[in-house]
Parts: structure tokens; sequence; C-alpha cells
């Protein structure tokens, strides 16, 4: 059966054949085409990965492991981190330190970057600043199990970064 | 007689209390919280620790009042002003040495000094670092590490020594400030309940060693349950962290009437059969042991007690609850078993007090005194281990059904029951043992920490093991196995409370006056 009533949704014949929308999107394309044309340096692009955006040095990307001035890793193991993460993607197992001097240390440090939302509450929960909020961003992989960032990777990521807090 | 009762008013409130009592525990009856280290409800008072200072009116200096005996009329006030400056005053005094350990202590979220010292407000100390005593750190004196730069000097741990166990290995040396906490002739603790120092030690300088670095504390869960490990049910709070789903540590819940607050090593430090490497994860097959499936098992099962269940006969563990032993007793004679016998070390049942004068009871099974109460006047009356033994000697059975072995301690079995052997065996176990190399079906049965059920303690006490992790691999409780049987395959659904329908409408009325539900036992247990 017709539908008698009118579709009161249905736009007018100007609008419904889209010509004068599609040839004021191409007059948009145009006018950037020849300004950038005319004017290159005021492309907003960034000749990525040749050139890089200078971030802030709060920035909060890949976390870092730091060591103690003596080379050792500063971790403590106090699961503090884990505690505060809230996606709940940092993992340590403490074990017995081989150093005499130290009592306990992270035999294991699994962080999955698939779950961190880089918020640095880890960071702030850390009574030995023993880890840090890196600069890296650039964490693409091919393969899921890549992005579980183990001990040596962090400790890789720090590029040997010493704290120096003293306790007490 | 009678005890004289005395009225006294702490921090405005009138109670009424035992005439001998403490201020302290006249305290604890108002529900009033009174910050301490050295008092411990189960051990004598030192009066050490200078943390439980009140004032007391009429009295012109603050008294500790763990030592202080109630009088009538006394007006006591644990709040005021003068009397939370000593308590800070002390709590200082306490600080003065102790390490900034806490990231790396093993009792950091339950230590008693943070709790205390965030209670005072977060003071900034006054002490220099380079000023503090150092005492030596990690020790190894046996299953507890010791600290001795973390301890507080409260004397629990000597006292729980001296009084508790009354082996006396831990002793205070030098003076003043170095007074130090030292094993005697620093020798290893030698008593068999050790763990409880680490429980009683209000800081970390008394840890064990099997939880050392394990999990920090705020991970757990903690279900209140009872030990099984022996016939004494020492009341028990186990800890277990949801997110890994294992458990951790076992630790006393006090009860006055049972275990006070303390547990023995091995019903402490056992439950590490639960993650062992001769656990059964899979119902196994044959001499091969080869992989089976539960659906598979139950038809086989069910098939050959209908074929001829004469043939057959059931040993029941005593390590199974009221509930699975009442199912069992229903089930089985309804599938035409008639046989039934208990498994358990005969030698050993039946004593009422310990045999060490603390806690430990010969009986390595959790339910003996339960098993007898419920086969007590039934129709097939269950056989002794003579009686299974002679059964065992004739040729009339032809097979066994050992259900609800837990644990290992087991090797006696085929001692006192020589022709079991040579029968076809099936066996419902956690763990395997050597003996069970020959059996036919090797079923995952699950421990007393993956079920809920009552047990019957050496004291006659009824009491509630609560699950308190989920079940590991395939394990089945005997619930499960029972229905499985009946129905010959595992397609049947089981009501998870289970237990609980059978616990109110079967065990309640024989061991209890009044009826009861589940959830209306208390999990301090009802004596009978």
């Amino acid at each position: 059966m017709k539908n008698l009533k009118a579709n009161p949704y249905r736009l007018p014949v100007s609008q419904r054949i889209y010509l004068f929308a599609i040839l004021q999107g191409m007059l948009i394309t145009a006018r950037h085409f020849f300004r950038n044309l005319l004017n290159p340096r005021s492309m907003p692009n960034i000749g990525y990965p040749e050139k890089r955006r200078n971030y802030s040095s709060r920035f909060r990307g890949l976390q870092i492991l730091t060591l103690k001035p003596d080379g050792d890793i500063r971790c403590t193991a106090c699961m503090l981190c884990a505690t505060a993460c809230p996606a709940d993607c940092i993992h340590i197992t403490a074990a017995e330190s081989p150093n005499p001097e130290v009592e306990k240390f992270p035999s294991e440090f699994n962080i999955d970057m698939l779950r961190c939302v880089f918020c640095g509450m880890c960071e702030e929960a850390c009574p030995v600043d023993a880890i840090r909020m890196g600069a890296n961003y650039e964490l693409a992989n091919f393969d899921r199990n890549d992005f579980i960032y183990n001990k040596e990777d962090l400790l890789r990521a720090g590029q040997g970064a010493v704290s120096r807090v003293t306790r007490g | 007689m009678e005890k004289k009762r005395v009225k006294l008013t702490i921090d405005g409130k009138e109670i009424e209390v035992d005439d001998g009592i403490s201020v302290f525990q006249a305290a604890v009856v108002a529900g009033i919280y009174v910050p301490h280290y050295c008092y411990h409800p189960d051990l004598s008072v030192a009066g050490v620790c200078r943390m439980c200072l009140v004032e007391i009116d009429k009295v012109p200096r603050l008294q500790i009042s763990c030592n202080t005996p109630v009088k009538e009329g006394m007006v006591v006030a644990t709040a005021s002003q003068k009397a939370r400056d000593a308590q800070k005053g002390s709590l200082e005094l306490h600080l003065i040495n102790h390490p900034l350990d806490c990231p790396i202590c093993d009792k950091a979220g339950e230590c008693k000094l943070q709790d205390i010292y965030r209670d005072f407000g977060l003071y900034k100390s006054r002490m220099e670092y380079e000023n503090k005593v150092h005492k030596p750190k990690v020790q190894d004196i046996g299953t507890i590490m010791l600290d001795a730069e973390r301890c507080i000097l409260c004397a629990r741990c000597t006292r729980f020594t001296d009084e508790v166990t009354k082996t006396n290995e831990l002793v205070f040396v030098n003076r003043g400030d170095r007074t130090t906490l030292k094993t005697f002739d620093d020798g290893p603790l030698q008593n068999e309940y050790t763990g409880n120092l680490a429980d009683i030690c209000p800081v970390g300088a008394l840890t064990a060693k099997d939880f050392r670095f394990q999990q920090r504390v705020w991970f757990l869960d903690k279900t209140d349950s009872v030990c099984t490990q022996c016939a004494r049910g020492c009341n028990t709070q186990v800890s277990y962290n949801p997110k890994t789903k294992k458990l951790y540590r076992v630790e006393p819940r006090r009860n006055v009437e049972v275990n006070k607050s303390w547990i023995c090593d091995k019903g402490r430090w056992d439950y590490h059969y639960v993650y062992a490497e001769n656990r059964i994860k899979f119902p196994l097959e044959g001499a091969t042991k080869s992989e089976s499936t539960w659906h598979h098992v139950f038809g086989e099962l069910n098939a050959r007690s209908m074929e001829n269940p004469k043939s057959i006969l059931v040993l029941l563990s005593t390590q199974l609850t009221n509930e699975e032993l009442a199912d069992a007793k229903e089930t089985l004679p309804f599938m035409g078993i008639t046989q039934m016998g208990w498994l358990v070390d005969e030698s050993k049942v039946g004593d009422v007090e310990p045999y060490d004068g603390i806690l430990k009871h010969r009986d390595p099974t959790a339910n003996a005194a339960g098993f007898q109460k419920i086969f007590e006047g039934a129709k097939n009356p269950v056989l002794d281990l003579e009686a299974t033994s002679n059964l065992l000697a004739g040729n009339e059975v032809t097979e066994v059904w050992l259900l609800g072995l837990e644990g290992n301690e087991f090797e006696w079995v085929t001692e006192k029951l020589p022709g079991l052997l040579k029968k076809r065996l099936v066996v419902h176990a956690t763990n395997q043992a050597p003996w069970m190399e020959s059996a036919t079906l090797l079923l995952p049965n699950v421990s007393s920490f993956e079920k809920s059920g009552t047990v019957v303690n050496a004291l006659g006490r009824l009491q509630k093991v609560q699950q308190a992790i989920p079940t590991a691999y395939l394990g089945r409780d005997l619930h499960r196995f029972l229905t499985g049987l009946r129905e010959g395959g595992d397609r049947a659904k089981i009501d998870a409370s289970r237990f609980a329908d059978i616990f109110a409408k079967k065990v309640a009325p024989v061991f209890l006056k009044e009826a009861q539900t589940w959830r209306s036992l208390s999990v301090m247990g009802v004596s009978r």
C-alpha cells in the first residue's frame, strides 16, 4: 500500500542532488591546495619521522626504571605502583636479592602497555623514585606479546638513568 | 559462684564488667580501642610498651590500662588530651630507632606501628637518620626471619616461647636502646608453633619465611574457615588473592574454646599440598594413567554399580565434611552399594586432649567424630578397619572405592589393609601417593580450601569450613561425585548450595538442639 503521508524528513530537490554541496567541498579543497602551493611554509604538517614535535618534559610515555648510583636496579618491589595502577597493568614478582646489601628486589617487572593508560600514578606512588614516565611514545608492535615490557626493556628505556634519592 | 561485678565509666560510657579484669579489657568490652603493642589477650601482661596509657580520675599520674585492675566507680579517659599526648610520646620513642623499611617489609599494611602512627597524625620525625641505633637485620632463625632493627621490644614473642611453647628460644640481650632480640645461643627456633611469632609480632621483626615477599597483604582477601589438618579443628583465616585466585597463607583466628590465638606450623604451612606437584589434576584411567573425563568415569562407575553392587566396597575418608557423609549415607544405598567402611587410622582416633599439651592431635583427619555421629544407627553399619580388612581377605569384594582422601598422609593404608592392592581400586584423592599407582581410576578430589561444610573436632564442636579459593583443576567434591554417579554422567545440574541444604535438613538435626541454617551457624562453631 502506498504511504499517503508525506515524509517530513524528505529533503528538497536542491539538496537531494548534492551537487551544490559537492561544489562547495571542492572549492575548500582547491583553496587549500592553491594556498599551500603558493606558500608551503604555512602547511601544518611535520615531516615525521625525520622531524618530530617537541613535547613537554612532563610528557608521559613509556615508563622507565631507574638505577642506584652503584648500578643496581632502584626498585625494591614494594608493589605500590601495582597497587596504585588503575589499569592493573603492572605485574611484579618480588624475590630475595642476590646482593647481600639489598633485601628485596623485583625478579620480574612486567608492564602491559596495552592496558597502560599513561596516567602516571605509578610514578606518583613510588617511594624511591624507581619508576618514571619516560618520553617514548612510539609503542607500535606487530605482536600483542611484544607490548608486555619486562624489566630489561624498561631498564633499557631508562638508558641508565640514575636516581639519587636517599632514604630518611 | 557468680563473679563480683563492678561499674566504671570509660570515655563517658558506663559499663559493668567482672571484677579483677584490667581497664584495658574493660575498654575492649565497651568497644573502645586503646592503642597497644605488648598486650595480647592470650599472653601474660608485660606492660612494657607504654602505649595504653590512660587518664584515671583522682590518680595523679597516667596509668597503663593493661596492668591496672578495674575498681568500682572508676572514671577513665582513654582519649583525653593528656592521654593522647602521652600515647604519642610513647609512639615517638618506639619510632626513634625503627628503620624506614616499609617498602620491603612484609608486615606493611597490617603493621600496628603504621596504623597507630597514622592515627596520631603522621608527624615528622625529630630523629636524624645517622643517629639511629643499628642492629642485625636479615637473620634466618628457622621458619622465621628475624630483623632485630624493626623490633620494638614488646616482648610478645619472648612471652610466647616462655608461656605457650615453654621452649624459651627467644631472649633479649644488652640494655637500653641497644636491647636486641636474639635466639638463645644463636640457635634456630625449635618448637612446632613458630608461625604464631609472625602473627603476634606487631611490627615486621618476625616474619614468616613461607610468606616472605609472596604478596603485599592489602592484595589479600580473607575467609574464615577451620583447619582440617588434625582433629583439633583450629579456627583459621585463609588469605587468598582474588586476582591470582591462589591461596597465600593460613592464619589462626581467635577462638578461646578451641585454639586461643594459636595454630601449629603443620596447620599453617601444610596447605602447599593444594599446589603440589603430585596433585591429581584430571581423572586418570588405567595402568598408564591416561587422561579421562568425568562424564566417561561416571558412566563407567554407574554401569559397574548397576551390574553388581555387592562386589563394591566403599571406604569413606574422615576428612569428608558432615554434609558429604550425609549425602553418601543416602545416595550409596540408593545405588545398591551397602558395604561402606571408614578410612582412618583407628589407633589415633578418639583423643580428647592434644598429645603435646598445646594443640596437636594424633589423628590427622578433621572429622572422625562427625563421621561416627552421622553413621550412628545407620541401617547398614559402617565397617571398622578390622572388618574391612577381613572383607578384603575374601573374594566377595572385587572392587574398592576410596573416596574423599585429602593430603599426603595415607601411607598407612596399605599397611593396615594389606588386601587392598589386589582389588580393583578407584581412588578419589587430592594428592597421588606411590601406592595409588595400581588404581584403575584416579579421580581428583578438592581440598578443604575449595569446599564448604561442617566438621566436628575432637572436642565435639561443630565448626564451619568455608570455601576460600575456587576449585582447582578438575576436582569434584563428594556432592558432585555422588550426583554424577547417580546420573551416570556429568550433565546433571548441581546446585552450588547443596551442602547448605543438606546441613539444614540432615546435619543440624543430628548435632544441634535447635534448627540452624548454614547462614545462621556462627563461624565460631557450636559446642554440643
